[in-house]
């Protein structure tokens, strides 16, 4: 029987200056117990269309449908009272980022209640015991604990978990999951998506997992829409989709998920030259706050510990791993802009960890750095003109008209019409606004460049745009990038070599091509195998491992099979297993 | 907790004597003393007698010493302007009309202004909303003194509705408590409005809304709780605040309150009275700020189990 059925589905938003269609005649049917992917990128109709499907749009929205039907109900014609028994009975919901979606003054315990006993009459104990039961059942282990949390009190991953469990409370028909792993970490992403796959199969409920990320869809569904501009470019089985895509969006998206699966190991040009940047047993500690009962005490936490990197001219490094795991840090203080507790930093050879601000400032010229979030590093007040042209006043370089001029002309070079010039940027999408932060960024000539997670706020082709931009870039002006990001396709497609860190160590470095075939270390091999699958016939049954799987799974090698000296001990060191590849091992004799 | 309280109560004391002094201090600093004046001069002999018995011919740092360590002891001295009670039991006799009055002038106040609030965030653009702007616009704007004189123009003169003023009855207390709320109200209004919104634009509500929970739930469990939130902390100083409004709306309503005694003894310069009207209302603000505080942690769990729960 149909469970969703969708045809000739319209939404517009009203707006200041008149109105937005957001969906343009859509065509969507499920059947019970199917999984659907609907894949495209923000702005192309796919969360309002599932919205308008449990009339959770705002009252600006104007849904028009020769059909719109959940479980054989007319939802726009439904009273209030029968879309709140279809909602969360009938089509449960899990959103993006579970951090935002529970009510954050009542416990985890309150709101999985409250949700079985809209929909159920049993008693508070009942339903206390039941919710009990789905957090086991989303393999969260203190169950009982979780349920006095409040929500601030749980981690990302924790947190969509419950999400889930909640979800899933009153056995729902369909569940609907808003780019559920997108605000995680990749290693948290591939759990989850699993987990949902796992218990859409165990409940015989339908899935539609709405998202950007084709990955994500090869690993979890059965039939995909490929959504862009409000309308439907094309729909077909996962292999169907992925084998011989019709649409030239769809190709595209499908170019860019597969971006570095084809390079292969280069042969290193093994000239050794003065490194564009270095870093030398750089550390960074930070003062913990323990309340006690009457005094606070304070607690060292390591944040980046004893890291060694080195940048070599014209290459770009990445720097990858989870969040926490000192990648940022490390990024911000290679720049100085967060000071270091201990350790070197070397700029073209010379060590600007303990300069003071003026002798500094001649070095900041030489290196620059682009963040994830480019609304907020861009001044709203300024022009993008402005904001280009700003680095070369601060460093006194050349009239303002010959600034503006060049800053101009930086529009041009990353693809942008001068005619921006005297905009502001609440009127640029999130891929113009990180072309204008590159323009800033390189408009001093800089030899040095941090990008920490510059493509991770954009969409799948704007981000291919970006990183080509990127790459150009490089090429042309004999960049050093150190490129910090967690998303590992991207890391393959354009670096030369990789440092992973993880718990403020660097656990494993290698030329990229080896780290991808040949990962050494257990934490380097959990972060690969976590990559979503670029082919739905790649999928498996995965195996997620502890932090003390990792710490008990450290690699132990024999003095004579490592390429370089190390003396044999019981700590942890990092030793080199190849040319260029190090990794951080138990050196025995 | 405790250490939070304690450290907080310090700082009541600290800022309490900070008070005592600067006020003492400006207070003596005002040209005149209690027994200037005009019209029926006293003699100079006379004028010193009545200062040394008050110890005001005494230097100032001693009198400040000697009043503190009266006041640590309960004893709050004697008002000049009516030497046969103490000052102790004419504020008891004169905070009542003030509490009364005021108390419940900010009550119904806020409670009406946050129904209104709630009304206009709830069906925004509508005429409620315009409404609720244009009431808080103009009880923010009009002060109170004037608001005062137009409800005795329209209710007592004209309309002759009401008596214009006095204590006693309760039809007296009418138009006092409606100049007493009109703050209270605009205030409310303006800032559930502005927290309903905040609240009803968060993903969580809509998350809430999947859930299948009814309208009338989500808002009255949900987004009110949310919205309480920054609206407590606003709640007790406002009350205190209603000290400030009590000089004029008991000036123009003739109300013998805390008010009223405030006017005389600074004119009087009854320097007693004067300091302690003053302590009062420190000690009240800050009582309000910490109780508010304490509210705020209880009702946020981020504060009260701290973010380092994880």
């Amino acid at each position: 029987m149909t469970l969703v059925n969708i045809k000739g589905l319209k939404v517009s938003f009203r707006q200041h200056g008149g109105q937005i269609d957001a969906v343009r005649g859509v065509d969507i049917q499920l059947a019970e117990g199917e999984s659907l992917g609907i894949v495209g990128e923000s702005g192309s109709g796919k969360s309002v269309s599932c919205l308008a499907l449990m009339r959770l749009l705002p009252n600006t929205a104007t849904i028009t449908a020769d059909r719109l039907e959940l479980d054989g109900v007319d939802v726009l014609k439904a009273k209030p009272r029968q879309m709140s028994a279809l909602r969360g009975k009938i089509a449960a919901l899990i959103f993006q980022d579970p951090a935002t979606a529970f009510d954050p003054v009542f416990t985890i315990g309150h709101q999985m209640v409250e949700t079985i006993r809209t929909h159920r009459d049993v008693t508070k104990e009942t339903a206390l015991a039941e919710a009990e039961q789905l957090l086991l059942k989303v393999e969260i282990k203190n169950a009982r604990d979780v349920l006095n949390y409040y929500p601030h009190q749980l981690s990302g991953g924790m947190l969509q978990r419950a999400m889930i469990a909640m979800a899933l409370s009153c056995r729902p028909k369909v569940l609907i999951a808003d780019e559920p792993t997108t605000a995680l970490d990749v290693t948290i992403q591939a759990q989850i998506l699993q987990l949902i796959k796992g218990l859409q199969a165990e409940m015989g409920m339908a899935l539609i997992m709405i998202t950007h990320d084709l990955g994500v869809v090869a690993e979890t569904v059965e039939r995909v829409v490929v959504m862009y501009g409000g309308r439907v470019m094309e729909e077909g089985t996962v292999d169907q989709i992925f084998d011989t895509p019709k649409h030239s969006y769809t190709q595209s998206l499908l170019a860019s998920l597969r971006a570095g699966e084809s390079r292969r190991a280069e042969p290193g040009t093994g000239e050794p030259i003065a490194p564009a940047l270095e870093l030398r047993n750089l550390s960074k500690v930070y003062a913990l706050r323990r309340r006690g009962r009457i005094f606070s005490t304070y607690v060292d936490f390591p944040a980046v510990r004893g890291v060694n990197l080195v940048l070599p001219r014209n290459k770009i490094v990445g720097l990858v791993g989870e969040s926490g795991s000192g990648k940022s840090t490390t990024g911000m203080m290679a720049m100085r802009l967060l000071e270091p507790t201990a350790g070197q930093i070397f700029v073209d050879g010379t060590d600007i960890s303990k300069l003071d601000v003026t002798a500094l400032k001649a070095f900041r010229r030489r290196m620059q750095v682009v963040f994830q979030d480019s609304y907020s590093a861009l001044d709203p007040m300024m022009t993008l003109a402005q904001i280009i042209a700003e680095p070369l006043n601060i460093h006194g370089v050349k009239s303002s008209r010959e600034q503006t001029e060049e800053a101009l002309s930086w529009l041009e070079r990353v693809g942008m019409d001068r005619s921006f010039g005297n905009r502001y940027p609440h009127e640029l999408s999130g891929g113009q606004r990180q072309r204008v932060a590159i323009a800033r960024a390189l408009i001093l000539g800089p030899s040095v460049l941090v990008a920490d997670e510059p493509t991770s706020a954009l969409d799948v082709t704007v981000k291919a745009q970006i990183i080509g931009l990127l790459k150009n870039l490089q090429k042309q002006m004999g960049l050093s990038m150190l490129f910090i990001s967690h998303d590992l396709s991207v890391v393959r497609s354009l670096t030369d070599s990789v440092v992973v860190m993880y718990k403020g160590r660097v656990v494993e470095q290698a030329p990229t091509a080896n780290i991808f075939a040949n990962p050494r270390h257990p934490y380097t091999r959990s972060l690969l195998d976590a990559i979503p699958v670029t082919n739905p016939r790649d999928r498996r049954e995965r195996t997620f491992i502890t932090a003390d799987d990792i710490a008990a799974g450290t690699p132990r090698l024999s003095r004579s099979s490592l390429a370089a000296e190390a003396a044999a001990g019981d700590i942890p060191q990092l030793v080199s297993v190849a040319p260029g590849h190090l990794v951080e091992a138990i050196v025995t004799n | 907790m405790i250490v939070y309280l304690i450290k907080r109560l310090l700082s009541v004391a600290v800022t309490f004597f900070i008070v005592s002094l600067v006020i003492f201090l400006m207070m003596h600093a005002v040209p005149g003393g209690p027994f200037t004046e005009k019209d029926m001069p006293l003699s100079a002999a006379v004028k010193a007698a009545l200062n040394a018995r008050l110890g005001l011919d005494q230097p100032l740092w001693v009198q400040y010493v000697n009043y503190m360590a009266g006041v640590l002891q309960g004893n709050w001295g004697v008002p000049y302007q009516s030497p046969g009670e103490t000052v102790i039991s004419l504020l008891q006799q004169a905070w009542v009309p003030s509490l009364i009055l005021g108390g419940s002038g900010v009550i119904i106040g806020a409670a009406l202004g946050i129904l209104i609030g709630m009304a206009a965030a709830l069906k925004r653009n509508s005429w409620i909303d315009y409404l609720a702007s244009t009431l808080s616009v103009l009880g923010l704007t009009i002060p109170v003194f004037v608001i005062s004189m137009l409800l005795i123009l329209i209710f007592a003169v004209w309309l002759n509705w009401l008596p214009a003023s006095g204590w006693g009855k309760p039809e007296r207390w009418i138009l006092p408590i409606i100049a007493y709320a009109a703050i209270p109200l605009a205030t409310y209004a303006r800032y559930t409005r502005s927290a309903m919104l905040d609240t009803l634009n968060r993903p969580f509500v809509t998350a809430l809304r999947a859930k299948g929970l009814s309208e009338r739930r989500i808002i009255f469990q949900h987004v009110l709780r949310n919205s309480a939130i920054p609206m407590v902390t606003v709640f007790l100083p406002m009350f205190m605040g209603t000290a400030t409004g009590s000089i004029f709306v008991e000036a123009m309503f003739r109300i013998p309150g805390l008010g009223s005694y405030f006017v005389s003894s600074i004119e009087n310069r009854d320097y007693p009275l004067e300091m302690a009207l003053v302590l009062m209302f420190t000690i009240g603000i800050c009582f309000a700020y910490l109780i508010s505080d304490i509210a705020y942690a209880w009702l946020n769990p981020r504060i009260r189990l701290g973010d380092d729960a994880k």
